[in-house]
């Protein structure tokens, strides 16, 4: 490995370090902002004022700011996040007891997008200006506009209410997947297809993909062999930085489906002023995006030489 | 969809006092998806304009006689073009004023977050090394965040009042304007016609905005329509969940969420009008978008 990509590496990671701290620093400050004594939050409303004190001792409420800033790090490091004020349990565990409805779902979403929407990019890419093209843009930009609360309801509407093909809500069954995936999935599928079009259009052009059709290579080899590979790192990319929208989603999603996961957990707890849940799950979506986005740089210096040097 | 825009007849030239805005306006007519998403847009605004007009009843009017009314088409009753919701008001009209809402909430936001965005970017631009470190560290920080999940934890713990609304759009919207303009500035303040401006004794600040902004105009255009789309979808989001505007005043969002109740039930009007009519605004902003994007600026990416 040449110095260059070392500095590259260590700066990548000095950028996600910095960017944590942010993160840990605007999730106090918000916390800060919540009106209201959160020793009076936890306990009962009558309390005698010597309870509440010794509440707020407790919390580390009395200490000057940055003190209570270094406790809260301590507590984080080891993944305290703190007591749910209504469950009276760990907000990680409750957290981490709901995620992988969340996980389960969100994979369905992206494996949706990946059968339908890198298809439908390719061969609108190739078939450019035909009504196959003509028609799947059209469709995708629909699908960028429709904001995914209303689809949601659209859907159980149609298919729901109106047919009976598909359940209202719960996620016992792969027929309550169904729904859900479609409405998570809309935008990103909207957005992938528009974007491996373009990308596609992008590398088509390129001299080696003349050279690879010159060879005499089939049309199938040249497009997923040559072309689609080079044309994946944009894709890769945006669909990196998506990764919110699709947890922003699935807090959508999962209060319309009434999906068990950590979106709807989030909602009931904002519901409830539970703020230690409402940490939690803000912290560890915003770790989750910095650590797969910086998965997904690093993974470039690897597939592009050309990348290192930015 | 870089190619749809038009490829028409070349147009005669012109004198030579025209300017190239006037080239520009006629290929920005020229282009289809202009002239549909600006008819949708105009529509809309139009109907937010003149919704004391239009509307056939206050949309806070209940009428107790009225309740769950469906469309005409159902019931062959023109009173209520729409139906009426479950306390008796009139749809339709509720639909109409709701779009003062947000597209009010949209314009502002846009004007916010894209004047913070602006500055930040021509800042982190120009003074790379301190200021645009601090700025894209920021800017990193608050894209790790889900945008919905920032704004409904935000609204939820400062309150729902209009400031806090405007706040937490403008929050969520400003990091796309300064990252780009941003990247404008970088390649700019190397260019030549920088240098003579430096030269002829021109300061910082007027480099900056009379020299290196005016260049940045079209991708900030641009990203505004676009991002006047997803200021609509979020206003609409967060009155879905409760922390919108306050009721009773009709908006699409808060619509959408107490017509959810009666989904099940059978009353879809009260929850089909408002998504169409969100959904019809985006879509004709993002068809603007793409169309402006296509004319103003081949070279940038979907954002």
């Amino acid at each position: 490995m040449c110095a260059a990509v070392k500095r590259y590496i260590f700066r990548r990671l000095l950028h996600s370090a910095l960017t944590l701290l942010g993160i840990t620093l605007f999730t106090f400050v918000l916390l800060r902002l919540v009106p209201g004594d959160p020793a009076r939050l936890i306990l009962p409303e009558n309390a005698p004022p010597a309870e509440v004190s010794h509440m707020r001792k407790l919390l580390g409420l009395d200490e000057p700011l940055y003190v209570q800033y270094y406790l809260y790090m301590r507590d984080l490091a080891r993944a305290d996040f703190g007591t749910s004020f209504q469950y009276s349990v760990p907000a990680i565990e409750l957290v981490l007891e709901r995620l992988p409805e969340t996980i389960r779902l969100s994979l369905s979403a992206i494996a949706l997008t990946v059968a339908l929407a890198v298809p439908a990019g390719i061969v609108a890419a190739v078939r450019r200006q035909t009504l196959f093209d003509f028609g799947a843009m059209l469709a995708a930009i629909f699908g960028q506009s429709i904001p995914n609360f209303w689809l949601g309801l659209m859907l159980i509407l149609l298919f729901s209410v109106n047919m009976h093909w598909l359940p209202v809500s719960g996620a016992s069954t792969w027929l309550h997947y169904v729904l859900p995936t479609i409405t998570l999935a809309a935008y990103l599928m909207a957005l992938v297809a528009r974007l491996t079009r373009s990308s596609m259009l992008e590398v088509l052009r390129q001299d080696y993909v003349r050279t690879a059709r010159a060879k005499g290579l089939a049309q199938r080899v040249v497009l997923w062999r040559h072309a689609l590979k080079n044309a994946a790192i944009p894709i890769v990319t945006v669909v990196g930085m998506q990764i919110g929208t699709l947890l922003g989603g699935a807090v959508v999603t999962e209060t319309i489906f009434n999906w068990p996961g950590i979106g709807k957990l989030v909602i009931e707890a904002i519901w409830r002023r539970d703020y230690p849940i409402v940490q939690a799950v803000l912290l560890l979506s915003a770790f989750a995006f910095v650590a797969i986005n910086l998965i997904v740089d690093l993974l470039y210096t690897y597939l592009d030489p050309r990348i290192r040097y930015q | 969809m870089s190619e749809t825009g038009a490829v028409g007849s070349a147009q005669p030239s012109t004198p030579a006092g025209a300017e190239r805005e006037g080239r520009a306006l006629r290929r920005l007519l020229r282009n289809r998806m202009v002239l549909v998403g600006g008819s949708l847009v105009l529509a809309m605004v139009l109907g937010a304009v003149f919704a004391p007009l239009l509307a056939s009843h206050d949309p806070l009017q209940q009428e107790t006689a009225n309740r769950v009314k469906p469309p005409f088409w159902e019931t062959g009753d023109l009173s209520h073009p729409l139906g009426t919701d479950p306390v008796g008001r009139d749809v339709l009209s509720r639909v109409l004023y709701g779009s003062r809402i947000s597209l009010t909430l949209g314009i502002v936001a846009v004007l916010v977050s894209g004047a913070g965005g602006t500055l930040l970017g021509l800042l982190a631009g120009y003074y790379e090394r301190h200021v645009g470190d601090l700025v894209m560290r920021l800017a990193d920080v608050q894209l790790s965040f889900p945008v919905i999940l920032l704004a409904i934890s935000v609204v939820a713990v400062v309150g729902r009042s209009l400031p806090a609304l405007v706040a937490v759009l403008a929050i969520s919207g400003w990091v796309v304007y300064a990252r780009t303009v941003r990247g404008s500035v970088l390649s700019l303040k190397e260019k030549d016609f920088i240098e003579a401006g430096r030269a002829l004794g021109s300061g910082n600040l007027r480099i900056l905005f009379r020299h290196i902004l005016p260049n940045c105009m079209a991708p900030l255009l641009v990203i505004a329509t676009v991002q006047m789309a997803t200021m609509i979808i979020l206003e609409s989001g967060l009155s879905f969940f409760g922390l919108g505007t306050q009721p009773p005043t009709p908006s699409w969002g808060g619509m959408l969420a107490e017509g959810r109740e009666y989904l099940i039930a059978g009353a879809w009007w009260l929850t089909a009008f408002p998504g169409l009519a969100i959904s019809i605004t985006v879509l004709g902003i993002n068809l603007l978008g793409d169309g402006l994007r296509d004319v103003l600026d081949p070279q940038l990416q979907n954002y």
